[in-house]
């Protein structure tokens, strides 16, 4: 892995540990400088920790032939993306922000975390708060709640996932990282949800950067705790990370577990999942679990309700995705014109998309309106993911590439 | 060389998002408006903060309604949801009497039709 693309992962893991820092923090009455100091030593702590595990490994900053059209590419994809969040951002973001993400981050102090979970439905009181204890970490350590720092951190997040995807690939085909990355920079829909300042973009780029760590596990086991921090970074995130997690798990049993790397799986996980049992424990429960009830089988049996959702599912991924099934299709090709199955990752997703499929089959909502209103954000959730797989089976078609040296 | 490139890139772009979302946003105190009656329902145990949303009907007038998310009277989520545009989040206590500040987005619309069918939705249990 590269180093730089390391360091965004553990600029990534420091953020989202000081929402807990925070958390931590209001639960205990500690005075703000408390939480922010902690985050600091944690920070400069894991950093060293990192550098050392992983500089043998690490792939060196030497120049290669293509380094100048690395920069060009670089320099051009973030100016792109920086340029568009003029036109698309919210001062407060849109109807999620400000009702769930923003508006429990305002409770996230010792005063006021009892009315936490006093609130209507409409504010959804049981969600995961990794976002807004990011939010509230910056609002309560810079003695403001300007929202320019949901906007902040928002941004951040919508330039990560292509970057991350670019850093990942382009020493493998640097074309097909470049048009990743300006397929995504250039993408009305992505950056819409991105500067919409939901959580539906920070649990697809945990999730993408919990694929990409767990790829480089067999090279050097310290990204076990990379992966598992961000598989449970994921589930504090959405609920809907938990299945995500779950699913990922399952698929890299023996690559996560195995050898020994139990105890570093611990080691990242294991905060993150002891805070969501907690939460859990002592939240209300969701709307789709507590109001399942005797129909839950009928839903189920439903034959109309599964065509109803396909097609709604097939009609979102036309309008929002149109360049990833192109990908699909050429991914597909490349699978039988080598005449093996998908691989690993793909398979996973594909495992998720069916989870996904069935939340909508289980709802208790009205469904049109349930999928009206999250079918797109849901698979935004997955879409970063779905890029990288199916980029990284590009990589292998080669382009006139200048022969390396 | 790549790695400082790469940092440097990151860091000035989310500075100069920053610096471009404040040149978009930087003229809040011209927007603001106040409401300051018909609220002396709000009962302050109920949240330590409201959210406002605003809901615009475009066949007869334009209404606006107050939805506190406090349960401080019940509000359809589907009808929430035709929202035009939001918010003010109040950092402080709500109390009897309070003034509450709604900030429009589509301010000229709001003035188009200052004198005639603005209607403020106070409802409060």
């Amino acid at each position: 892995m590269q180093k730089n693309l390391w360091q965004i992962f553990w600029f990534i893991f420091t953020a989202c540990f000081s929402g807990f820092a925070l958390l931590l923090g209001a639960i205990i009455n500690a005075p703000v400088i408390v939480p922010a100091l902690v985050a600091i030593i944690f920070g400069a702590g894991s950093y060293y920790y990192f550098n050392k595990q992983l500089v043998t490994t690490a792939l060196q900053d030497k120049e290669s032939p293509n380094s100048v059209w690395y920069y060009v590419l670089l320099i051009a994809g973030v100016a792109i993306i920086t340029n568009k969040s003029y036109y698309f951002s919210m001062q407060y973001g849109a109807w999620d922000a400000w009702t769930m993400w923003n508006y429990h981050a305002l409770y996230l102090d010792h005063h006021n975390l009892k009315y936490i979970f006093q609130q209507t439905d409409l504010t959804q009181p049981g969600y995961p708060l990794l976002l807004p204890g990011i939010i509230a970490f910056f609002w309560q350590t810079l003695h403001t709640q300007s929202m320019m720092v949901p906007f902040a951190i928002a941004f951040s997040v919508t330039l990560m996932i292509p970057l991350i995807i670019y850093l990942n690939l382009f020493k493998k085909n640097i074309i097909v990282a470049g048009a990743v990355l300006f397929l995504l920079a250039t993408d009305e829909n992505y950056l819409k949800l991105g500067f919409w300042e939901y959580a539906d973009l920070s649990l697809g780029m945990l999730f993408l950067s919990a694929i990409i760590s767990a790829e480089y596990i067999n090279i050097n086991k310290t990204y076990v705790v990379f992966t598992a921090a961000f598989l449970g970074l994921c589930m504090w995130t959405k609920n809907e990370g938990i299945m995500l997690a779950f699913i990922l798990i399952i698929f890299n049993l023996r690559t996560l577990l195995g050898n020994g790397r139990w105890k570093s799986f611990i080691a990242g996980i294991s905060l993150p999942l002891i805070t969501v049992l907690v939460y859990k424990y002592l939240a209300p429960a969701t709307d789709i679990i507590r109001d399942q009830n005797h129909k839950t089988l009928s839903h189920f049996l439903d034959w109309h309700r599964y065509t109803f959702i396909w097609e709604f599912m097939w009609n979102t991924i036309n309008e929002n995705f149109a360049y990833l099934k192109v990908g699909a299709l050429v991914y597909a090709a490349i699978c039988v014109a080598e005449k093996k199955l998908p691989g690993k990752n793909m398979l996973m997703l594909l495992c998720c998309l069916t989870g996904v499929f069935f939340v909508y089959v289980l709802t208790t909502r009205p469904l049109g309106w349930h999928m009206e209103t999250s079918m797109s954000r849901v698979l935004f959730q997955l879409m970063p993911a779905f890029t990288y797989v199916i980029a990284r089976q590009l990589c292998r078609l080669r382009f006139a590439l200048p022969e390396k040296n | 060389m790549r790695t400082w490139v790469t940092n440097g890139c990151i860091i000035l772009a989310i500075i100069v998002s920053c610096w471009l979302y404040n040149a978009k946003f930087d003229r809040r105190p011209t927007d603001l408006e106040k409401i300051s009656s018909g609220l002396a329902g709000i009962h302050k145990h109920l949240s330590p903060y409201i959210h406002i949303g605003v809901r615009s009907d475009y066949q007869d007038g334009i209404y606006y309604s107050l939805v506190a998310n406090n349960a401080l009277f019940p509000v359809q989520t589907d009808m929430v949801r035709n929202y035009d545009t939001i918010l003010y989040i109040l950092p402080n206590n709500v109390k009897n009497d309070d003034t509450l500040y709604l900030q429009l987005k589509n301010k000229k619309r709001i003035w188009q039709n200052k004198d005639g069918d603005i209607q403020y939705i106070l409802t409060c249990n």
